[in-house]
């Protein structure tokens, strides 16, 4: 996909460059305000990173301005400040997604990849195999069986098959999944994931939630039919 | 820094005294206001010594005319040879005939003029003021001399020189003797700031009770130096702590690199260098919880307030925890208790509170515990609790967290990580009130939040 890096830091910029060239990415990039907003307003790009912090314009303001001449492409904002109101301030400007400084690559790999991949799905009912995921009454069935699941444990399943085929982080899921803004001390995800997999397993239906080494969890083996 | 002036007390430095010179200024004043004094005074002595000779010449003249029954020569020089007899007489007296020549009297002659005059002739230590009158066939002056009008001046000149001079030496020595108090007391003041800036933080400016304007100043710098000391040890405690938190993992760290340096194989390089990026995580997450905990305490989070239903944040969190526990052989029970009012606070932070808490009880007991954690109604509080059976709070920890609720959380972050400094922090910014209790066996920590009015919104369940 073609990236657009909007980053002051130049050995950053190379670090980040290096890395999601590797995965055979375009990159674009620009070191401060105005040159990233010029390339973010006139060329193409799939997403855009943009730094918090500036010299020209701000990264906030520099994402409210393309948003206000019509630029749509997903943007994640980088943030050294671990920020409370930040992430706030970040979404309200238009941005998708955020990430903070510093951070590891197959977490910034993640979340672009789910910015840029298909959208999630809005279907009311998957079905992954024999599993059945039915979105408006929150049920879920193997083979007809249905498998009882505590409320966290249907949203963790949920969002992990409308994002079926994408990498999701741990941090993701807490923010998505617990929305928590925060490191827990302890394993929750993990924990969680497991008693999903123990009570999948117990109905029948395994595999389906693959970790992804030092990045995530990958759910279902293929999309959904 | 400026550099530091010499501690003794000068005549120069006193001279240079806000209170010296202000005395200086208040002697300039004195001196020409009792200036402008003297000089009306005089100028109203003089007047009105002039008019009383004038008044007494015009009566002599009057007077003597009367008594020498006549205006003839013979008669009036008669009557003033009687009058210049008089033992008391002050009068000086000119009879002159129409030729001009002195037919008696002490003055000289003069040309004949009628009305007041006054004479300064040779010979005559004063002034002499008087009045003319012509005759049918001479001249009369009688005149008085002026030697009161200097006399007063001087008398009045005098007793100004004198004020003056003792006015100047009372201020002057008065000055000295105040602004020698005065800035006994600031070098008192300078001497501790100058102990202070040297690193002895101990030191407080000295107090004479006398409740004055300087006094009270000194007691509000002592009360601000108070406040600086507990911050200095503050930020000692926490950098010793971070120094503490941040050591084994850097120190791990380094173990595994210098390994890797020598590592045979790629497997080898690849666990050492995973292993350390572990520890750089577990390095930011106190560089991130510190960061948190400063913004907390700043306090701008107030601005997004919103109702919050404590008992739903509990059955939220709770359910999320109770997974976690029994993976580590502990119970976690919940109890949301009856519907009851919100806490006005931020659900993000808020959640945060509640998972340090249960957190802190999972990781900090011995398997088999049981954990508790419950809201309940008391008076106009609303209080979340956290209980559990196992060993409770070291006593030295608890002891450095007891009456410390309305304190930076960052002060008592040593011990036990930073997740009950962030608990402080959080109850803090919501004016809520965090106890550490015995419940023998165990811990309980009991956070206690004003309530709000129940609206039965619900907010802030995760």
């Amino acid at each position: 996909m073609r990236i657009l890096l909007i980053e002051d830091d130049a050995e950053a910029t190379a670090n980040v460059v290096r890395g999601l060239e590797a995965d055979d990415h375009e990159i674009g990039c620009a070191a401060d305000g105005r040159d990233g907003l010029n390339r973010a307003i006139t060329e193409r790009w799939d997403v855009m990173i943009i730094d918090r912090m500036l010299p020209g314009v701000d990264g906030v303001a520099l994402l409210q301005a393309a948003r206000a001449v019509g630029v749509q492409t997903p943007a994640l904002f980088l943030t050294t400040l671990s920020g409370i109101d930040d992430r706030v301030e970040g979404l309200k400007a238009g941005g998708d997604d955020y990430l903070t400084k510093p951070f590891s690559f197959a977490e910034l790999a993640a979340r672009l990849e789910a910015l840029v991949r298909r959208p999630p799905l809005l279907t009311t009912r998957m079905n992954f195999g024999g599993l059945e995921i039915n979105r408006l009454t929150r049920k879920v069935r193997q083979n007809g069986t249905e498998v009882d699941l505590q409320p966290r444990e249907y949203q963790l399943l949920e969002f992990l098959a409308i994002n079926a085929g994408k990498v999701m982080t741990r941090k993701m899921l807490l923010e998505k999944v617990w929305d928590f803004h925060f490191d827990p001390k302890t394993n929750v995800v993990e924990s969680h994931i497991s008693r999903l997999r123990t009570k999948l397993g117990e109905a029948g239906c395994e595999d389906l939630i693959n970790t992804v080494r030092n990045a995530g969890y990958r759910f279902g083996p293929t999309a959904p039919s | 820094m400026e550099p530091a002036r010499p501690g003794g007390v000068g005549i120069s430095r006193l001279a240079r005294t806000t209170s010296f010179r202000l005395m200086l200024s208040y002697v300039a004043l004195f001196v020409v206001s009792v200036g402008i004094l003297f000089v009306a005074v005089s100028w109203a002595v003089s007047n009105a010594t002039r008019q009383q000779v004038d008044t007494d010449v015009a009566d002599e003249i009057r007077e003597l005319t009367r008594a020498a029954g006549s205006l003839k020569l013979a008669a009036v020089r008669r009557t003033i040879a009687e009058y210049a007899a008089r033992p008391d007489d002050r009068m000086h007296y000119l009879l002159q005939n129409a030729a001009g020549k002195v037919v008696f009297g002490d003055l000289p002659p003069m040309a004949p003029r009628f009305g007041r005059q006054t004479l300064r002739l040779n010979g005559m230590r004063w002034p002499i003021r008087g009045g003319g009158m012509k005759l049918p066939n001479g001249y009369l002056f009688v005149g008085e001399d002026e030697f009161e009008a200097p006399h007063l001046r001087v008398a009045l000149r005098d007793s100004f020189l004198l004020t003056v001079s003792l006015a100047l030496a009372f201020a002057l020595s008065g000055g000295f003797l105040i602004s020698l108090g005065i800035l006994g007391r600031i070098e008192a003041v300078s001497r501790t700031g100058r102990a202070i800036m040297a690193g002895d933080l101990r030191q407080r400016l000295p107090l004479r009770g006398t409740d004055d304007e300087l006094d009270q100043l000194s007691h509000v710098v002592n009360q601000m130096l108070d406040r600086i000391e507990a911050l200095m040890a503050d930020v000692k405690r926490v950098s010793t702590g971070i120094a503490h938190d941040l050591r084994t993992p850097l120190t791990r760290m380094r173990q595994r690199l210098e390994l890797a340096e020598n590592a045979n194989t790629a497997t080898d390089l690849r666990a050492a260098l995973g292993q350390s990026i572990g520890d750089i995580e577990s390095i930011l997450t106190t560089f991130t919880a510190l960061l948190r905990i400063g913004q907390i305490e700043a306090g701008s989070r107030r601005a997004g307030f919103t109702e919050v239903n404590l008992g739903a944040l509990v059955a939220g969190l709770a359910e999320t925890f109770q997974p976690v526990a029994e993976e580590q052989g502990k119970t976690l029970f919940w109890d949301t208790g009856l519907p009851g009012p919100n806490v006005l606070g931020d659900p993000d932070l808020l959640t945060q509170l509640l998972v340090n808490l249960i957190e802190n009880a999972i990781r900090h007991c011995p398997s088999g515990t049981r954990i508790a954690v419950g809201v309940s109604r008391s008076g106009s509080m609303l209080d979340l609790v956290v209980a559990d059976d196992g060993p409770g709070l070291p006593e030295e920890i608890a002891a450095q967290w007891r009456d410390r609720e309305r304190t930076p959380a960052t002060r008592v972050a040593i011990g036990h990580g930073f997740g009950l400094s962030m608990v402080m922090a959080i109850a803090h910014l919501h004016n809520a009130r965090v106890e550490f209790r015995d419940s023998g066996p165990g811990l309980r920590v009991v956070v206690s939040f004003p309530a709000t009015a129940p609206t039965g919104r619900l907010g802030g369940a995760t």
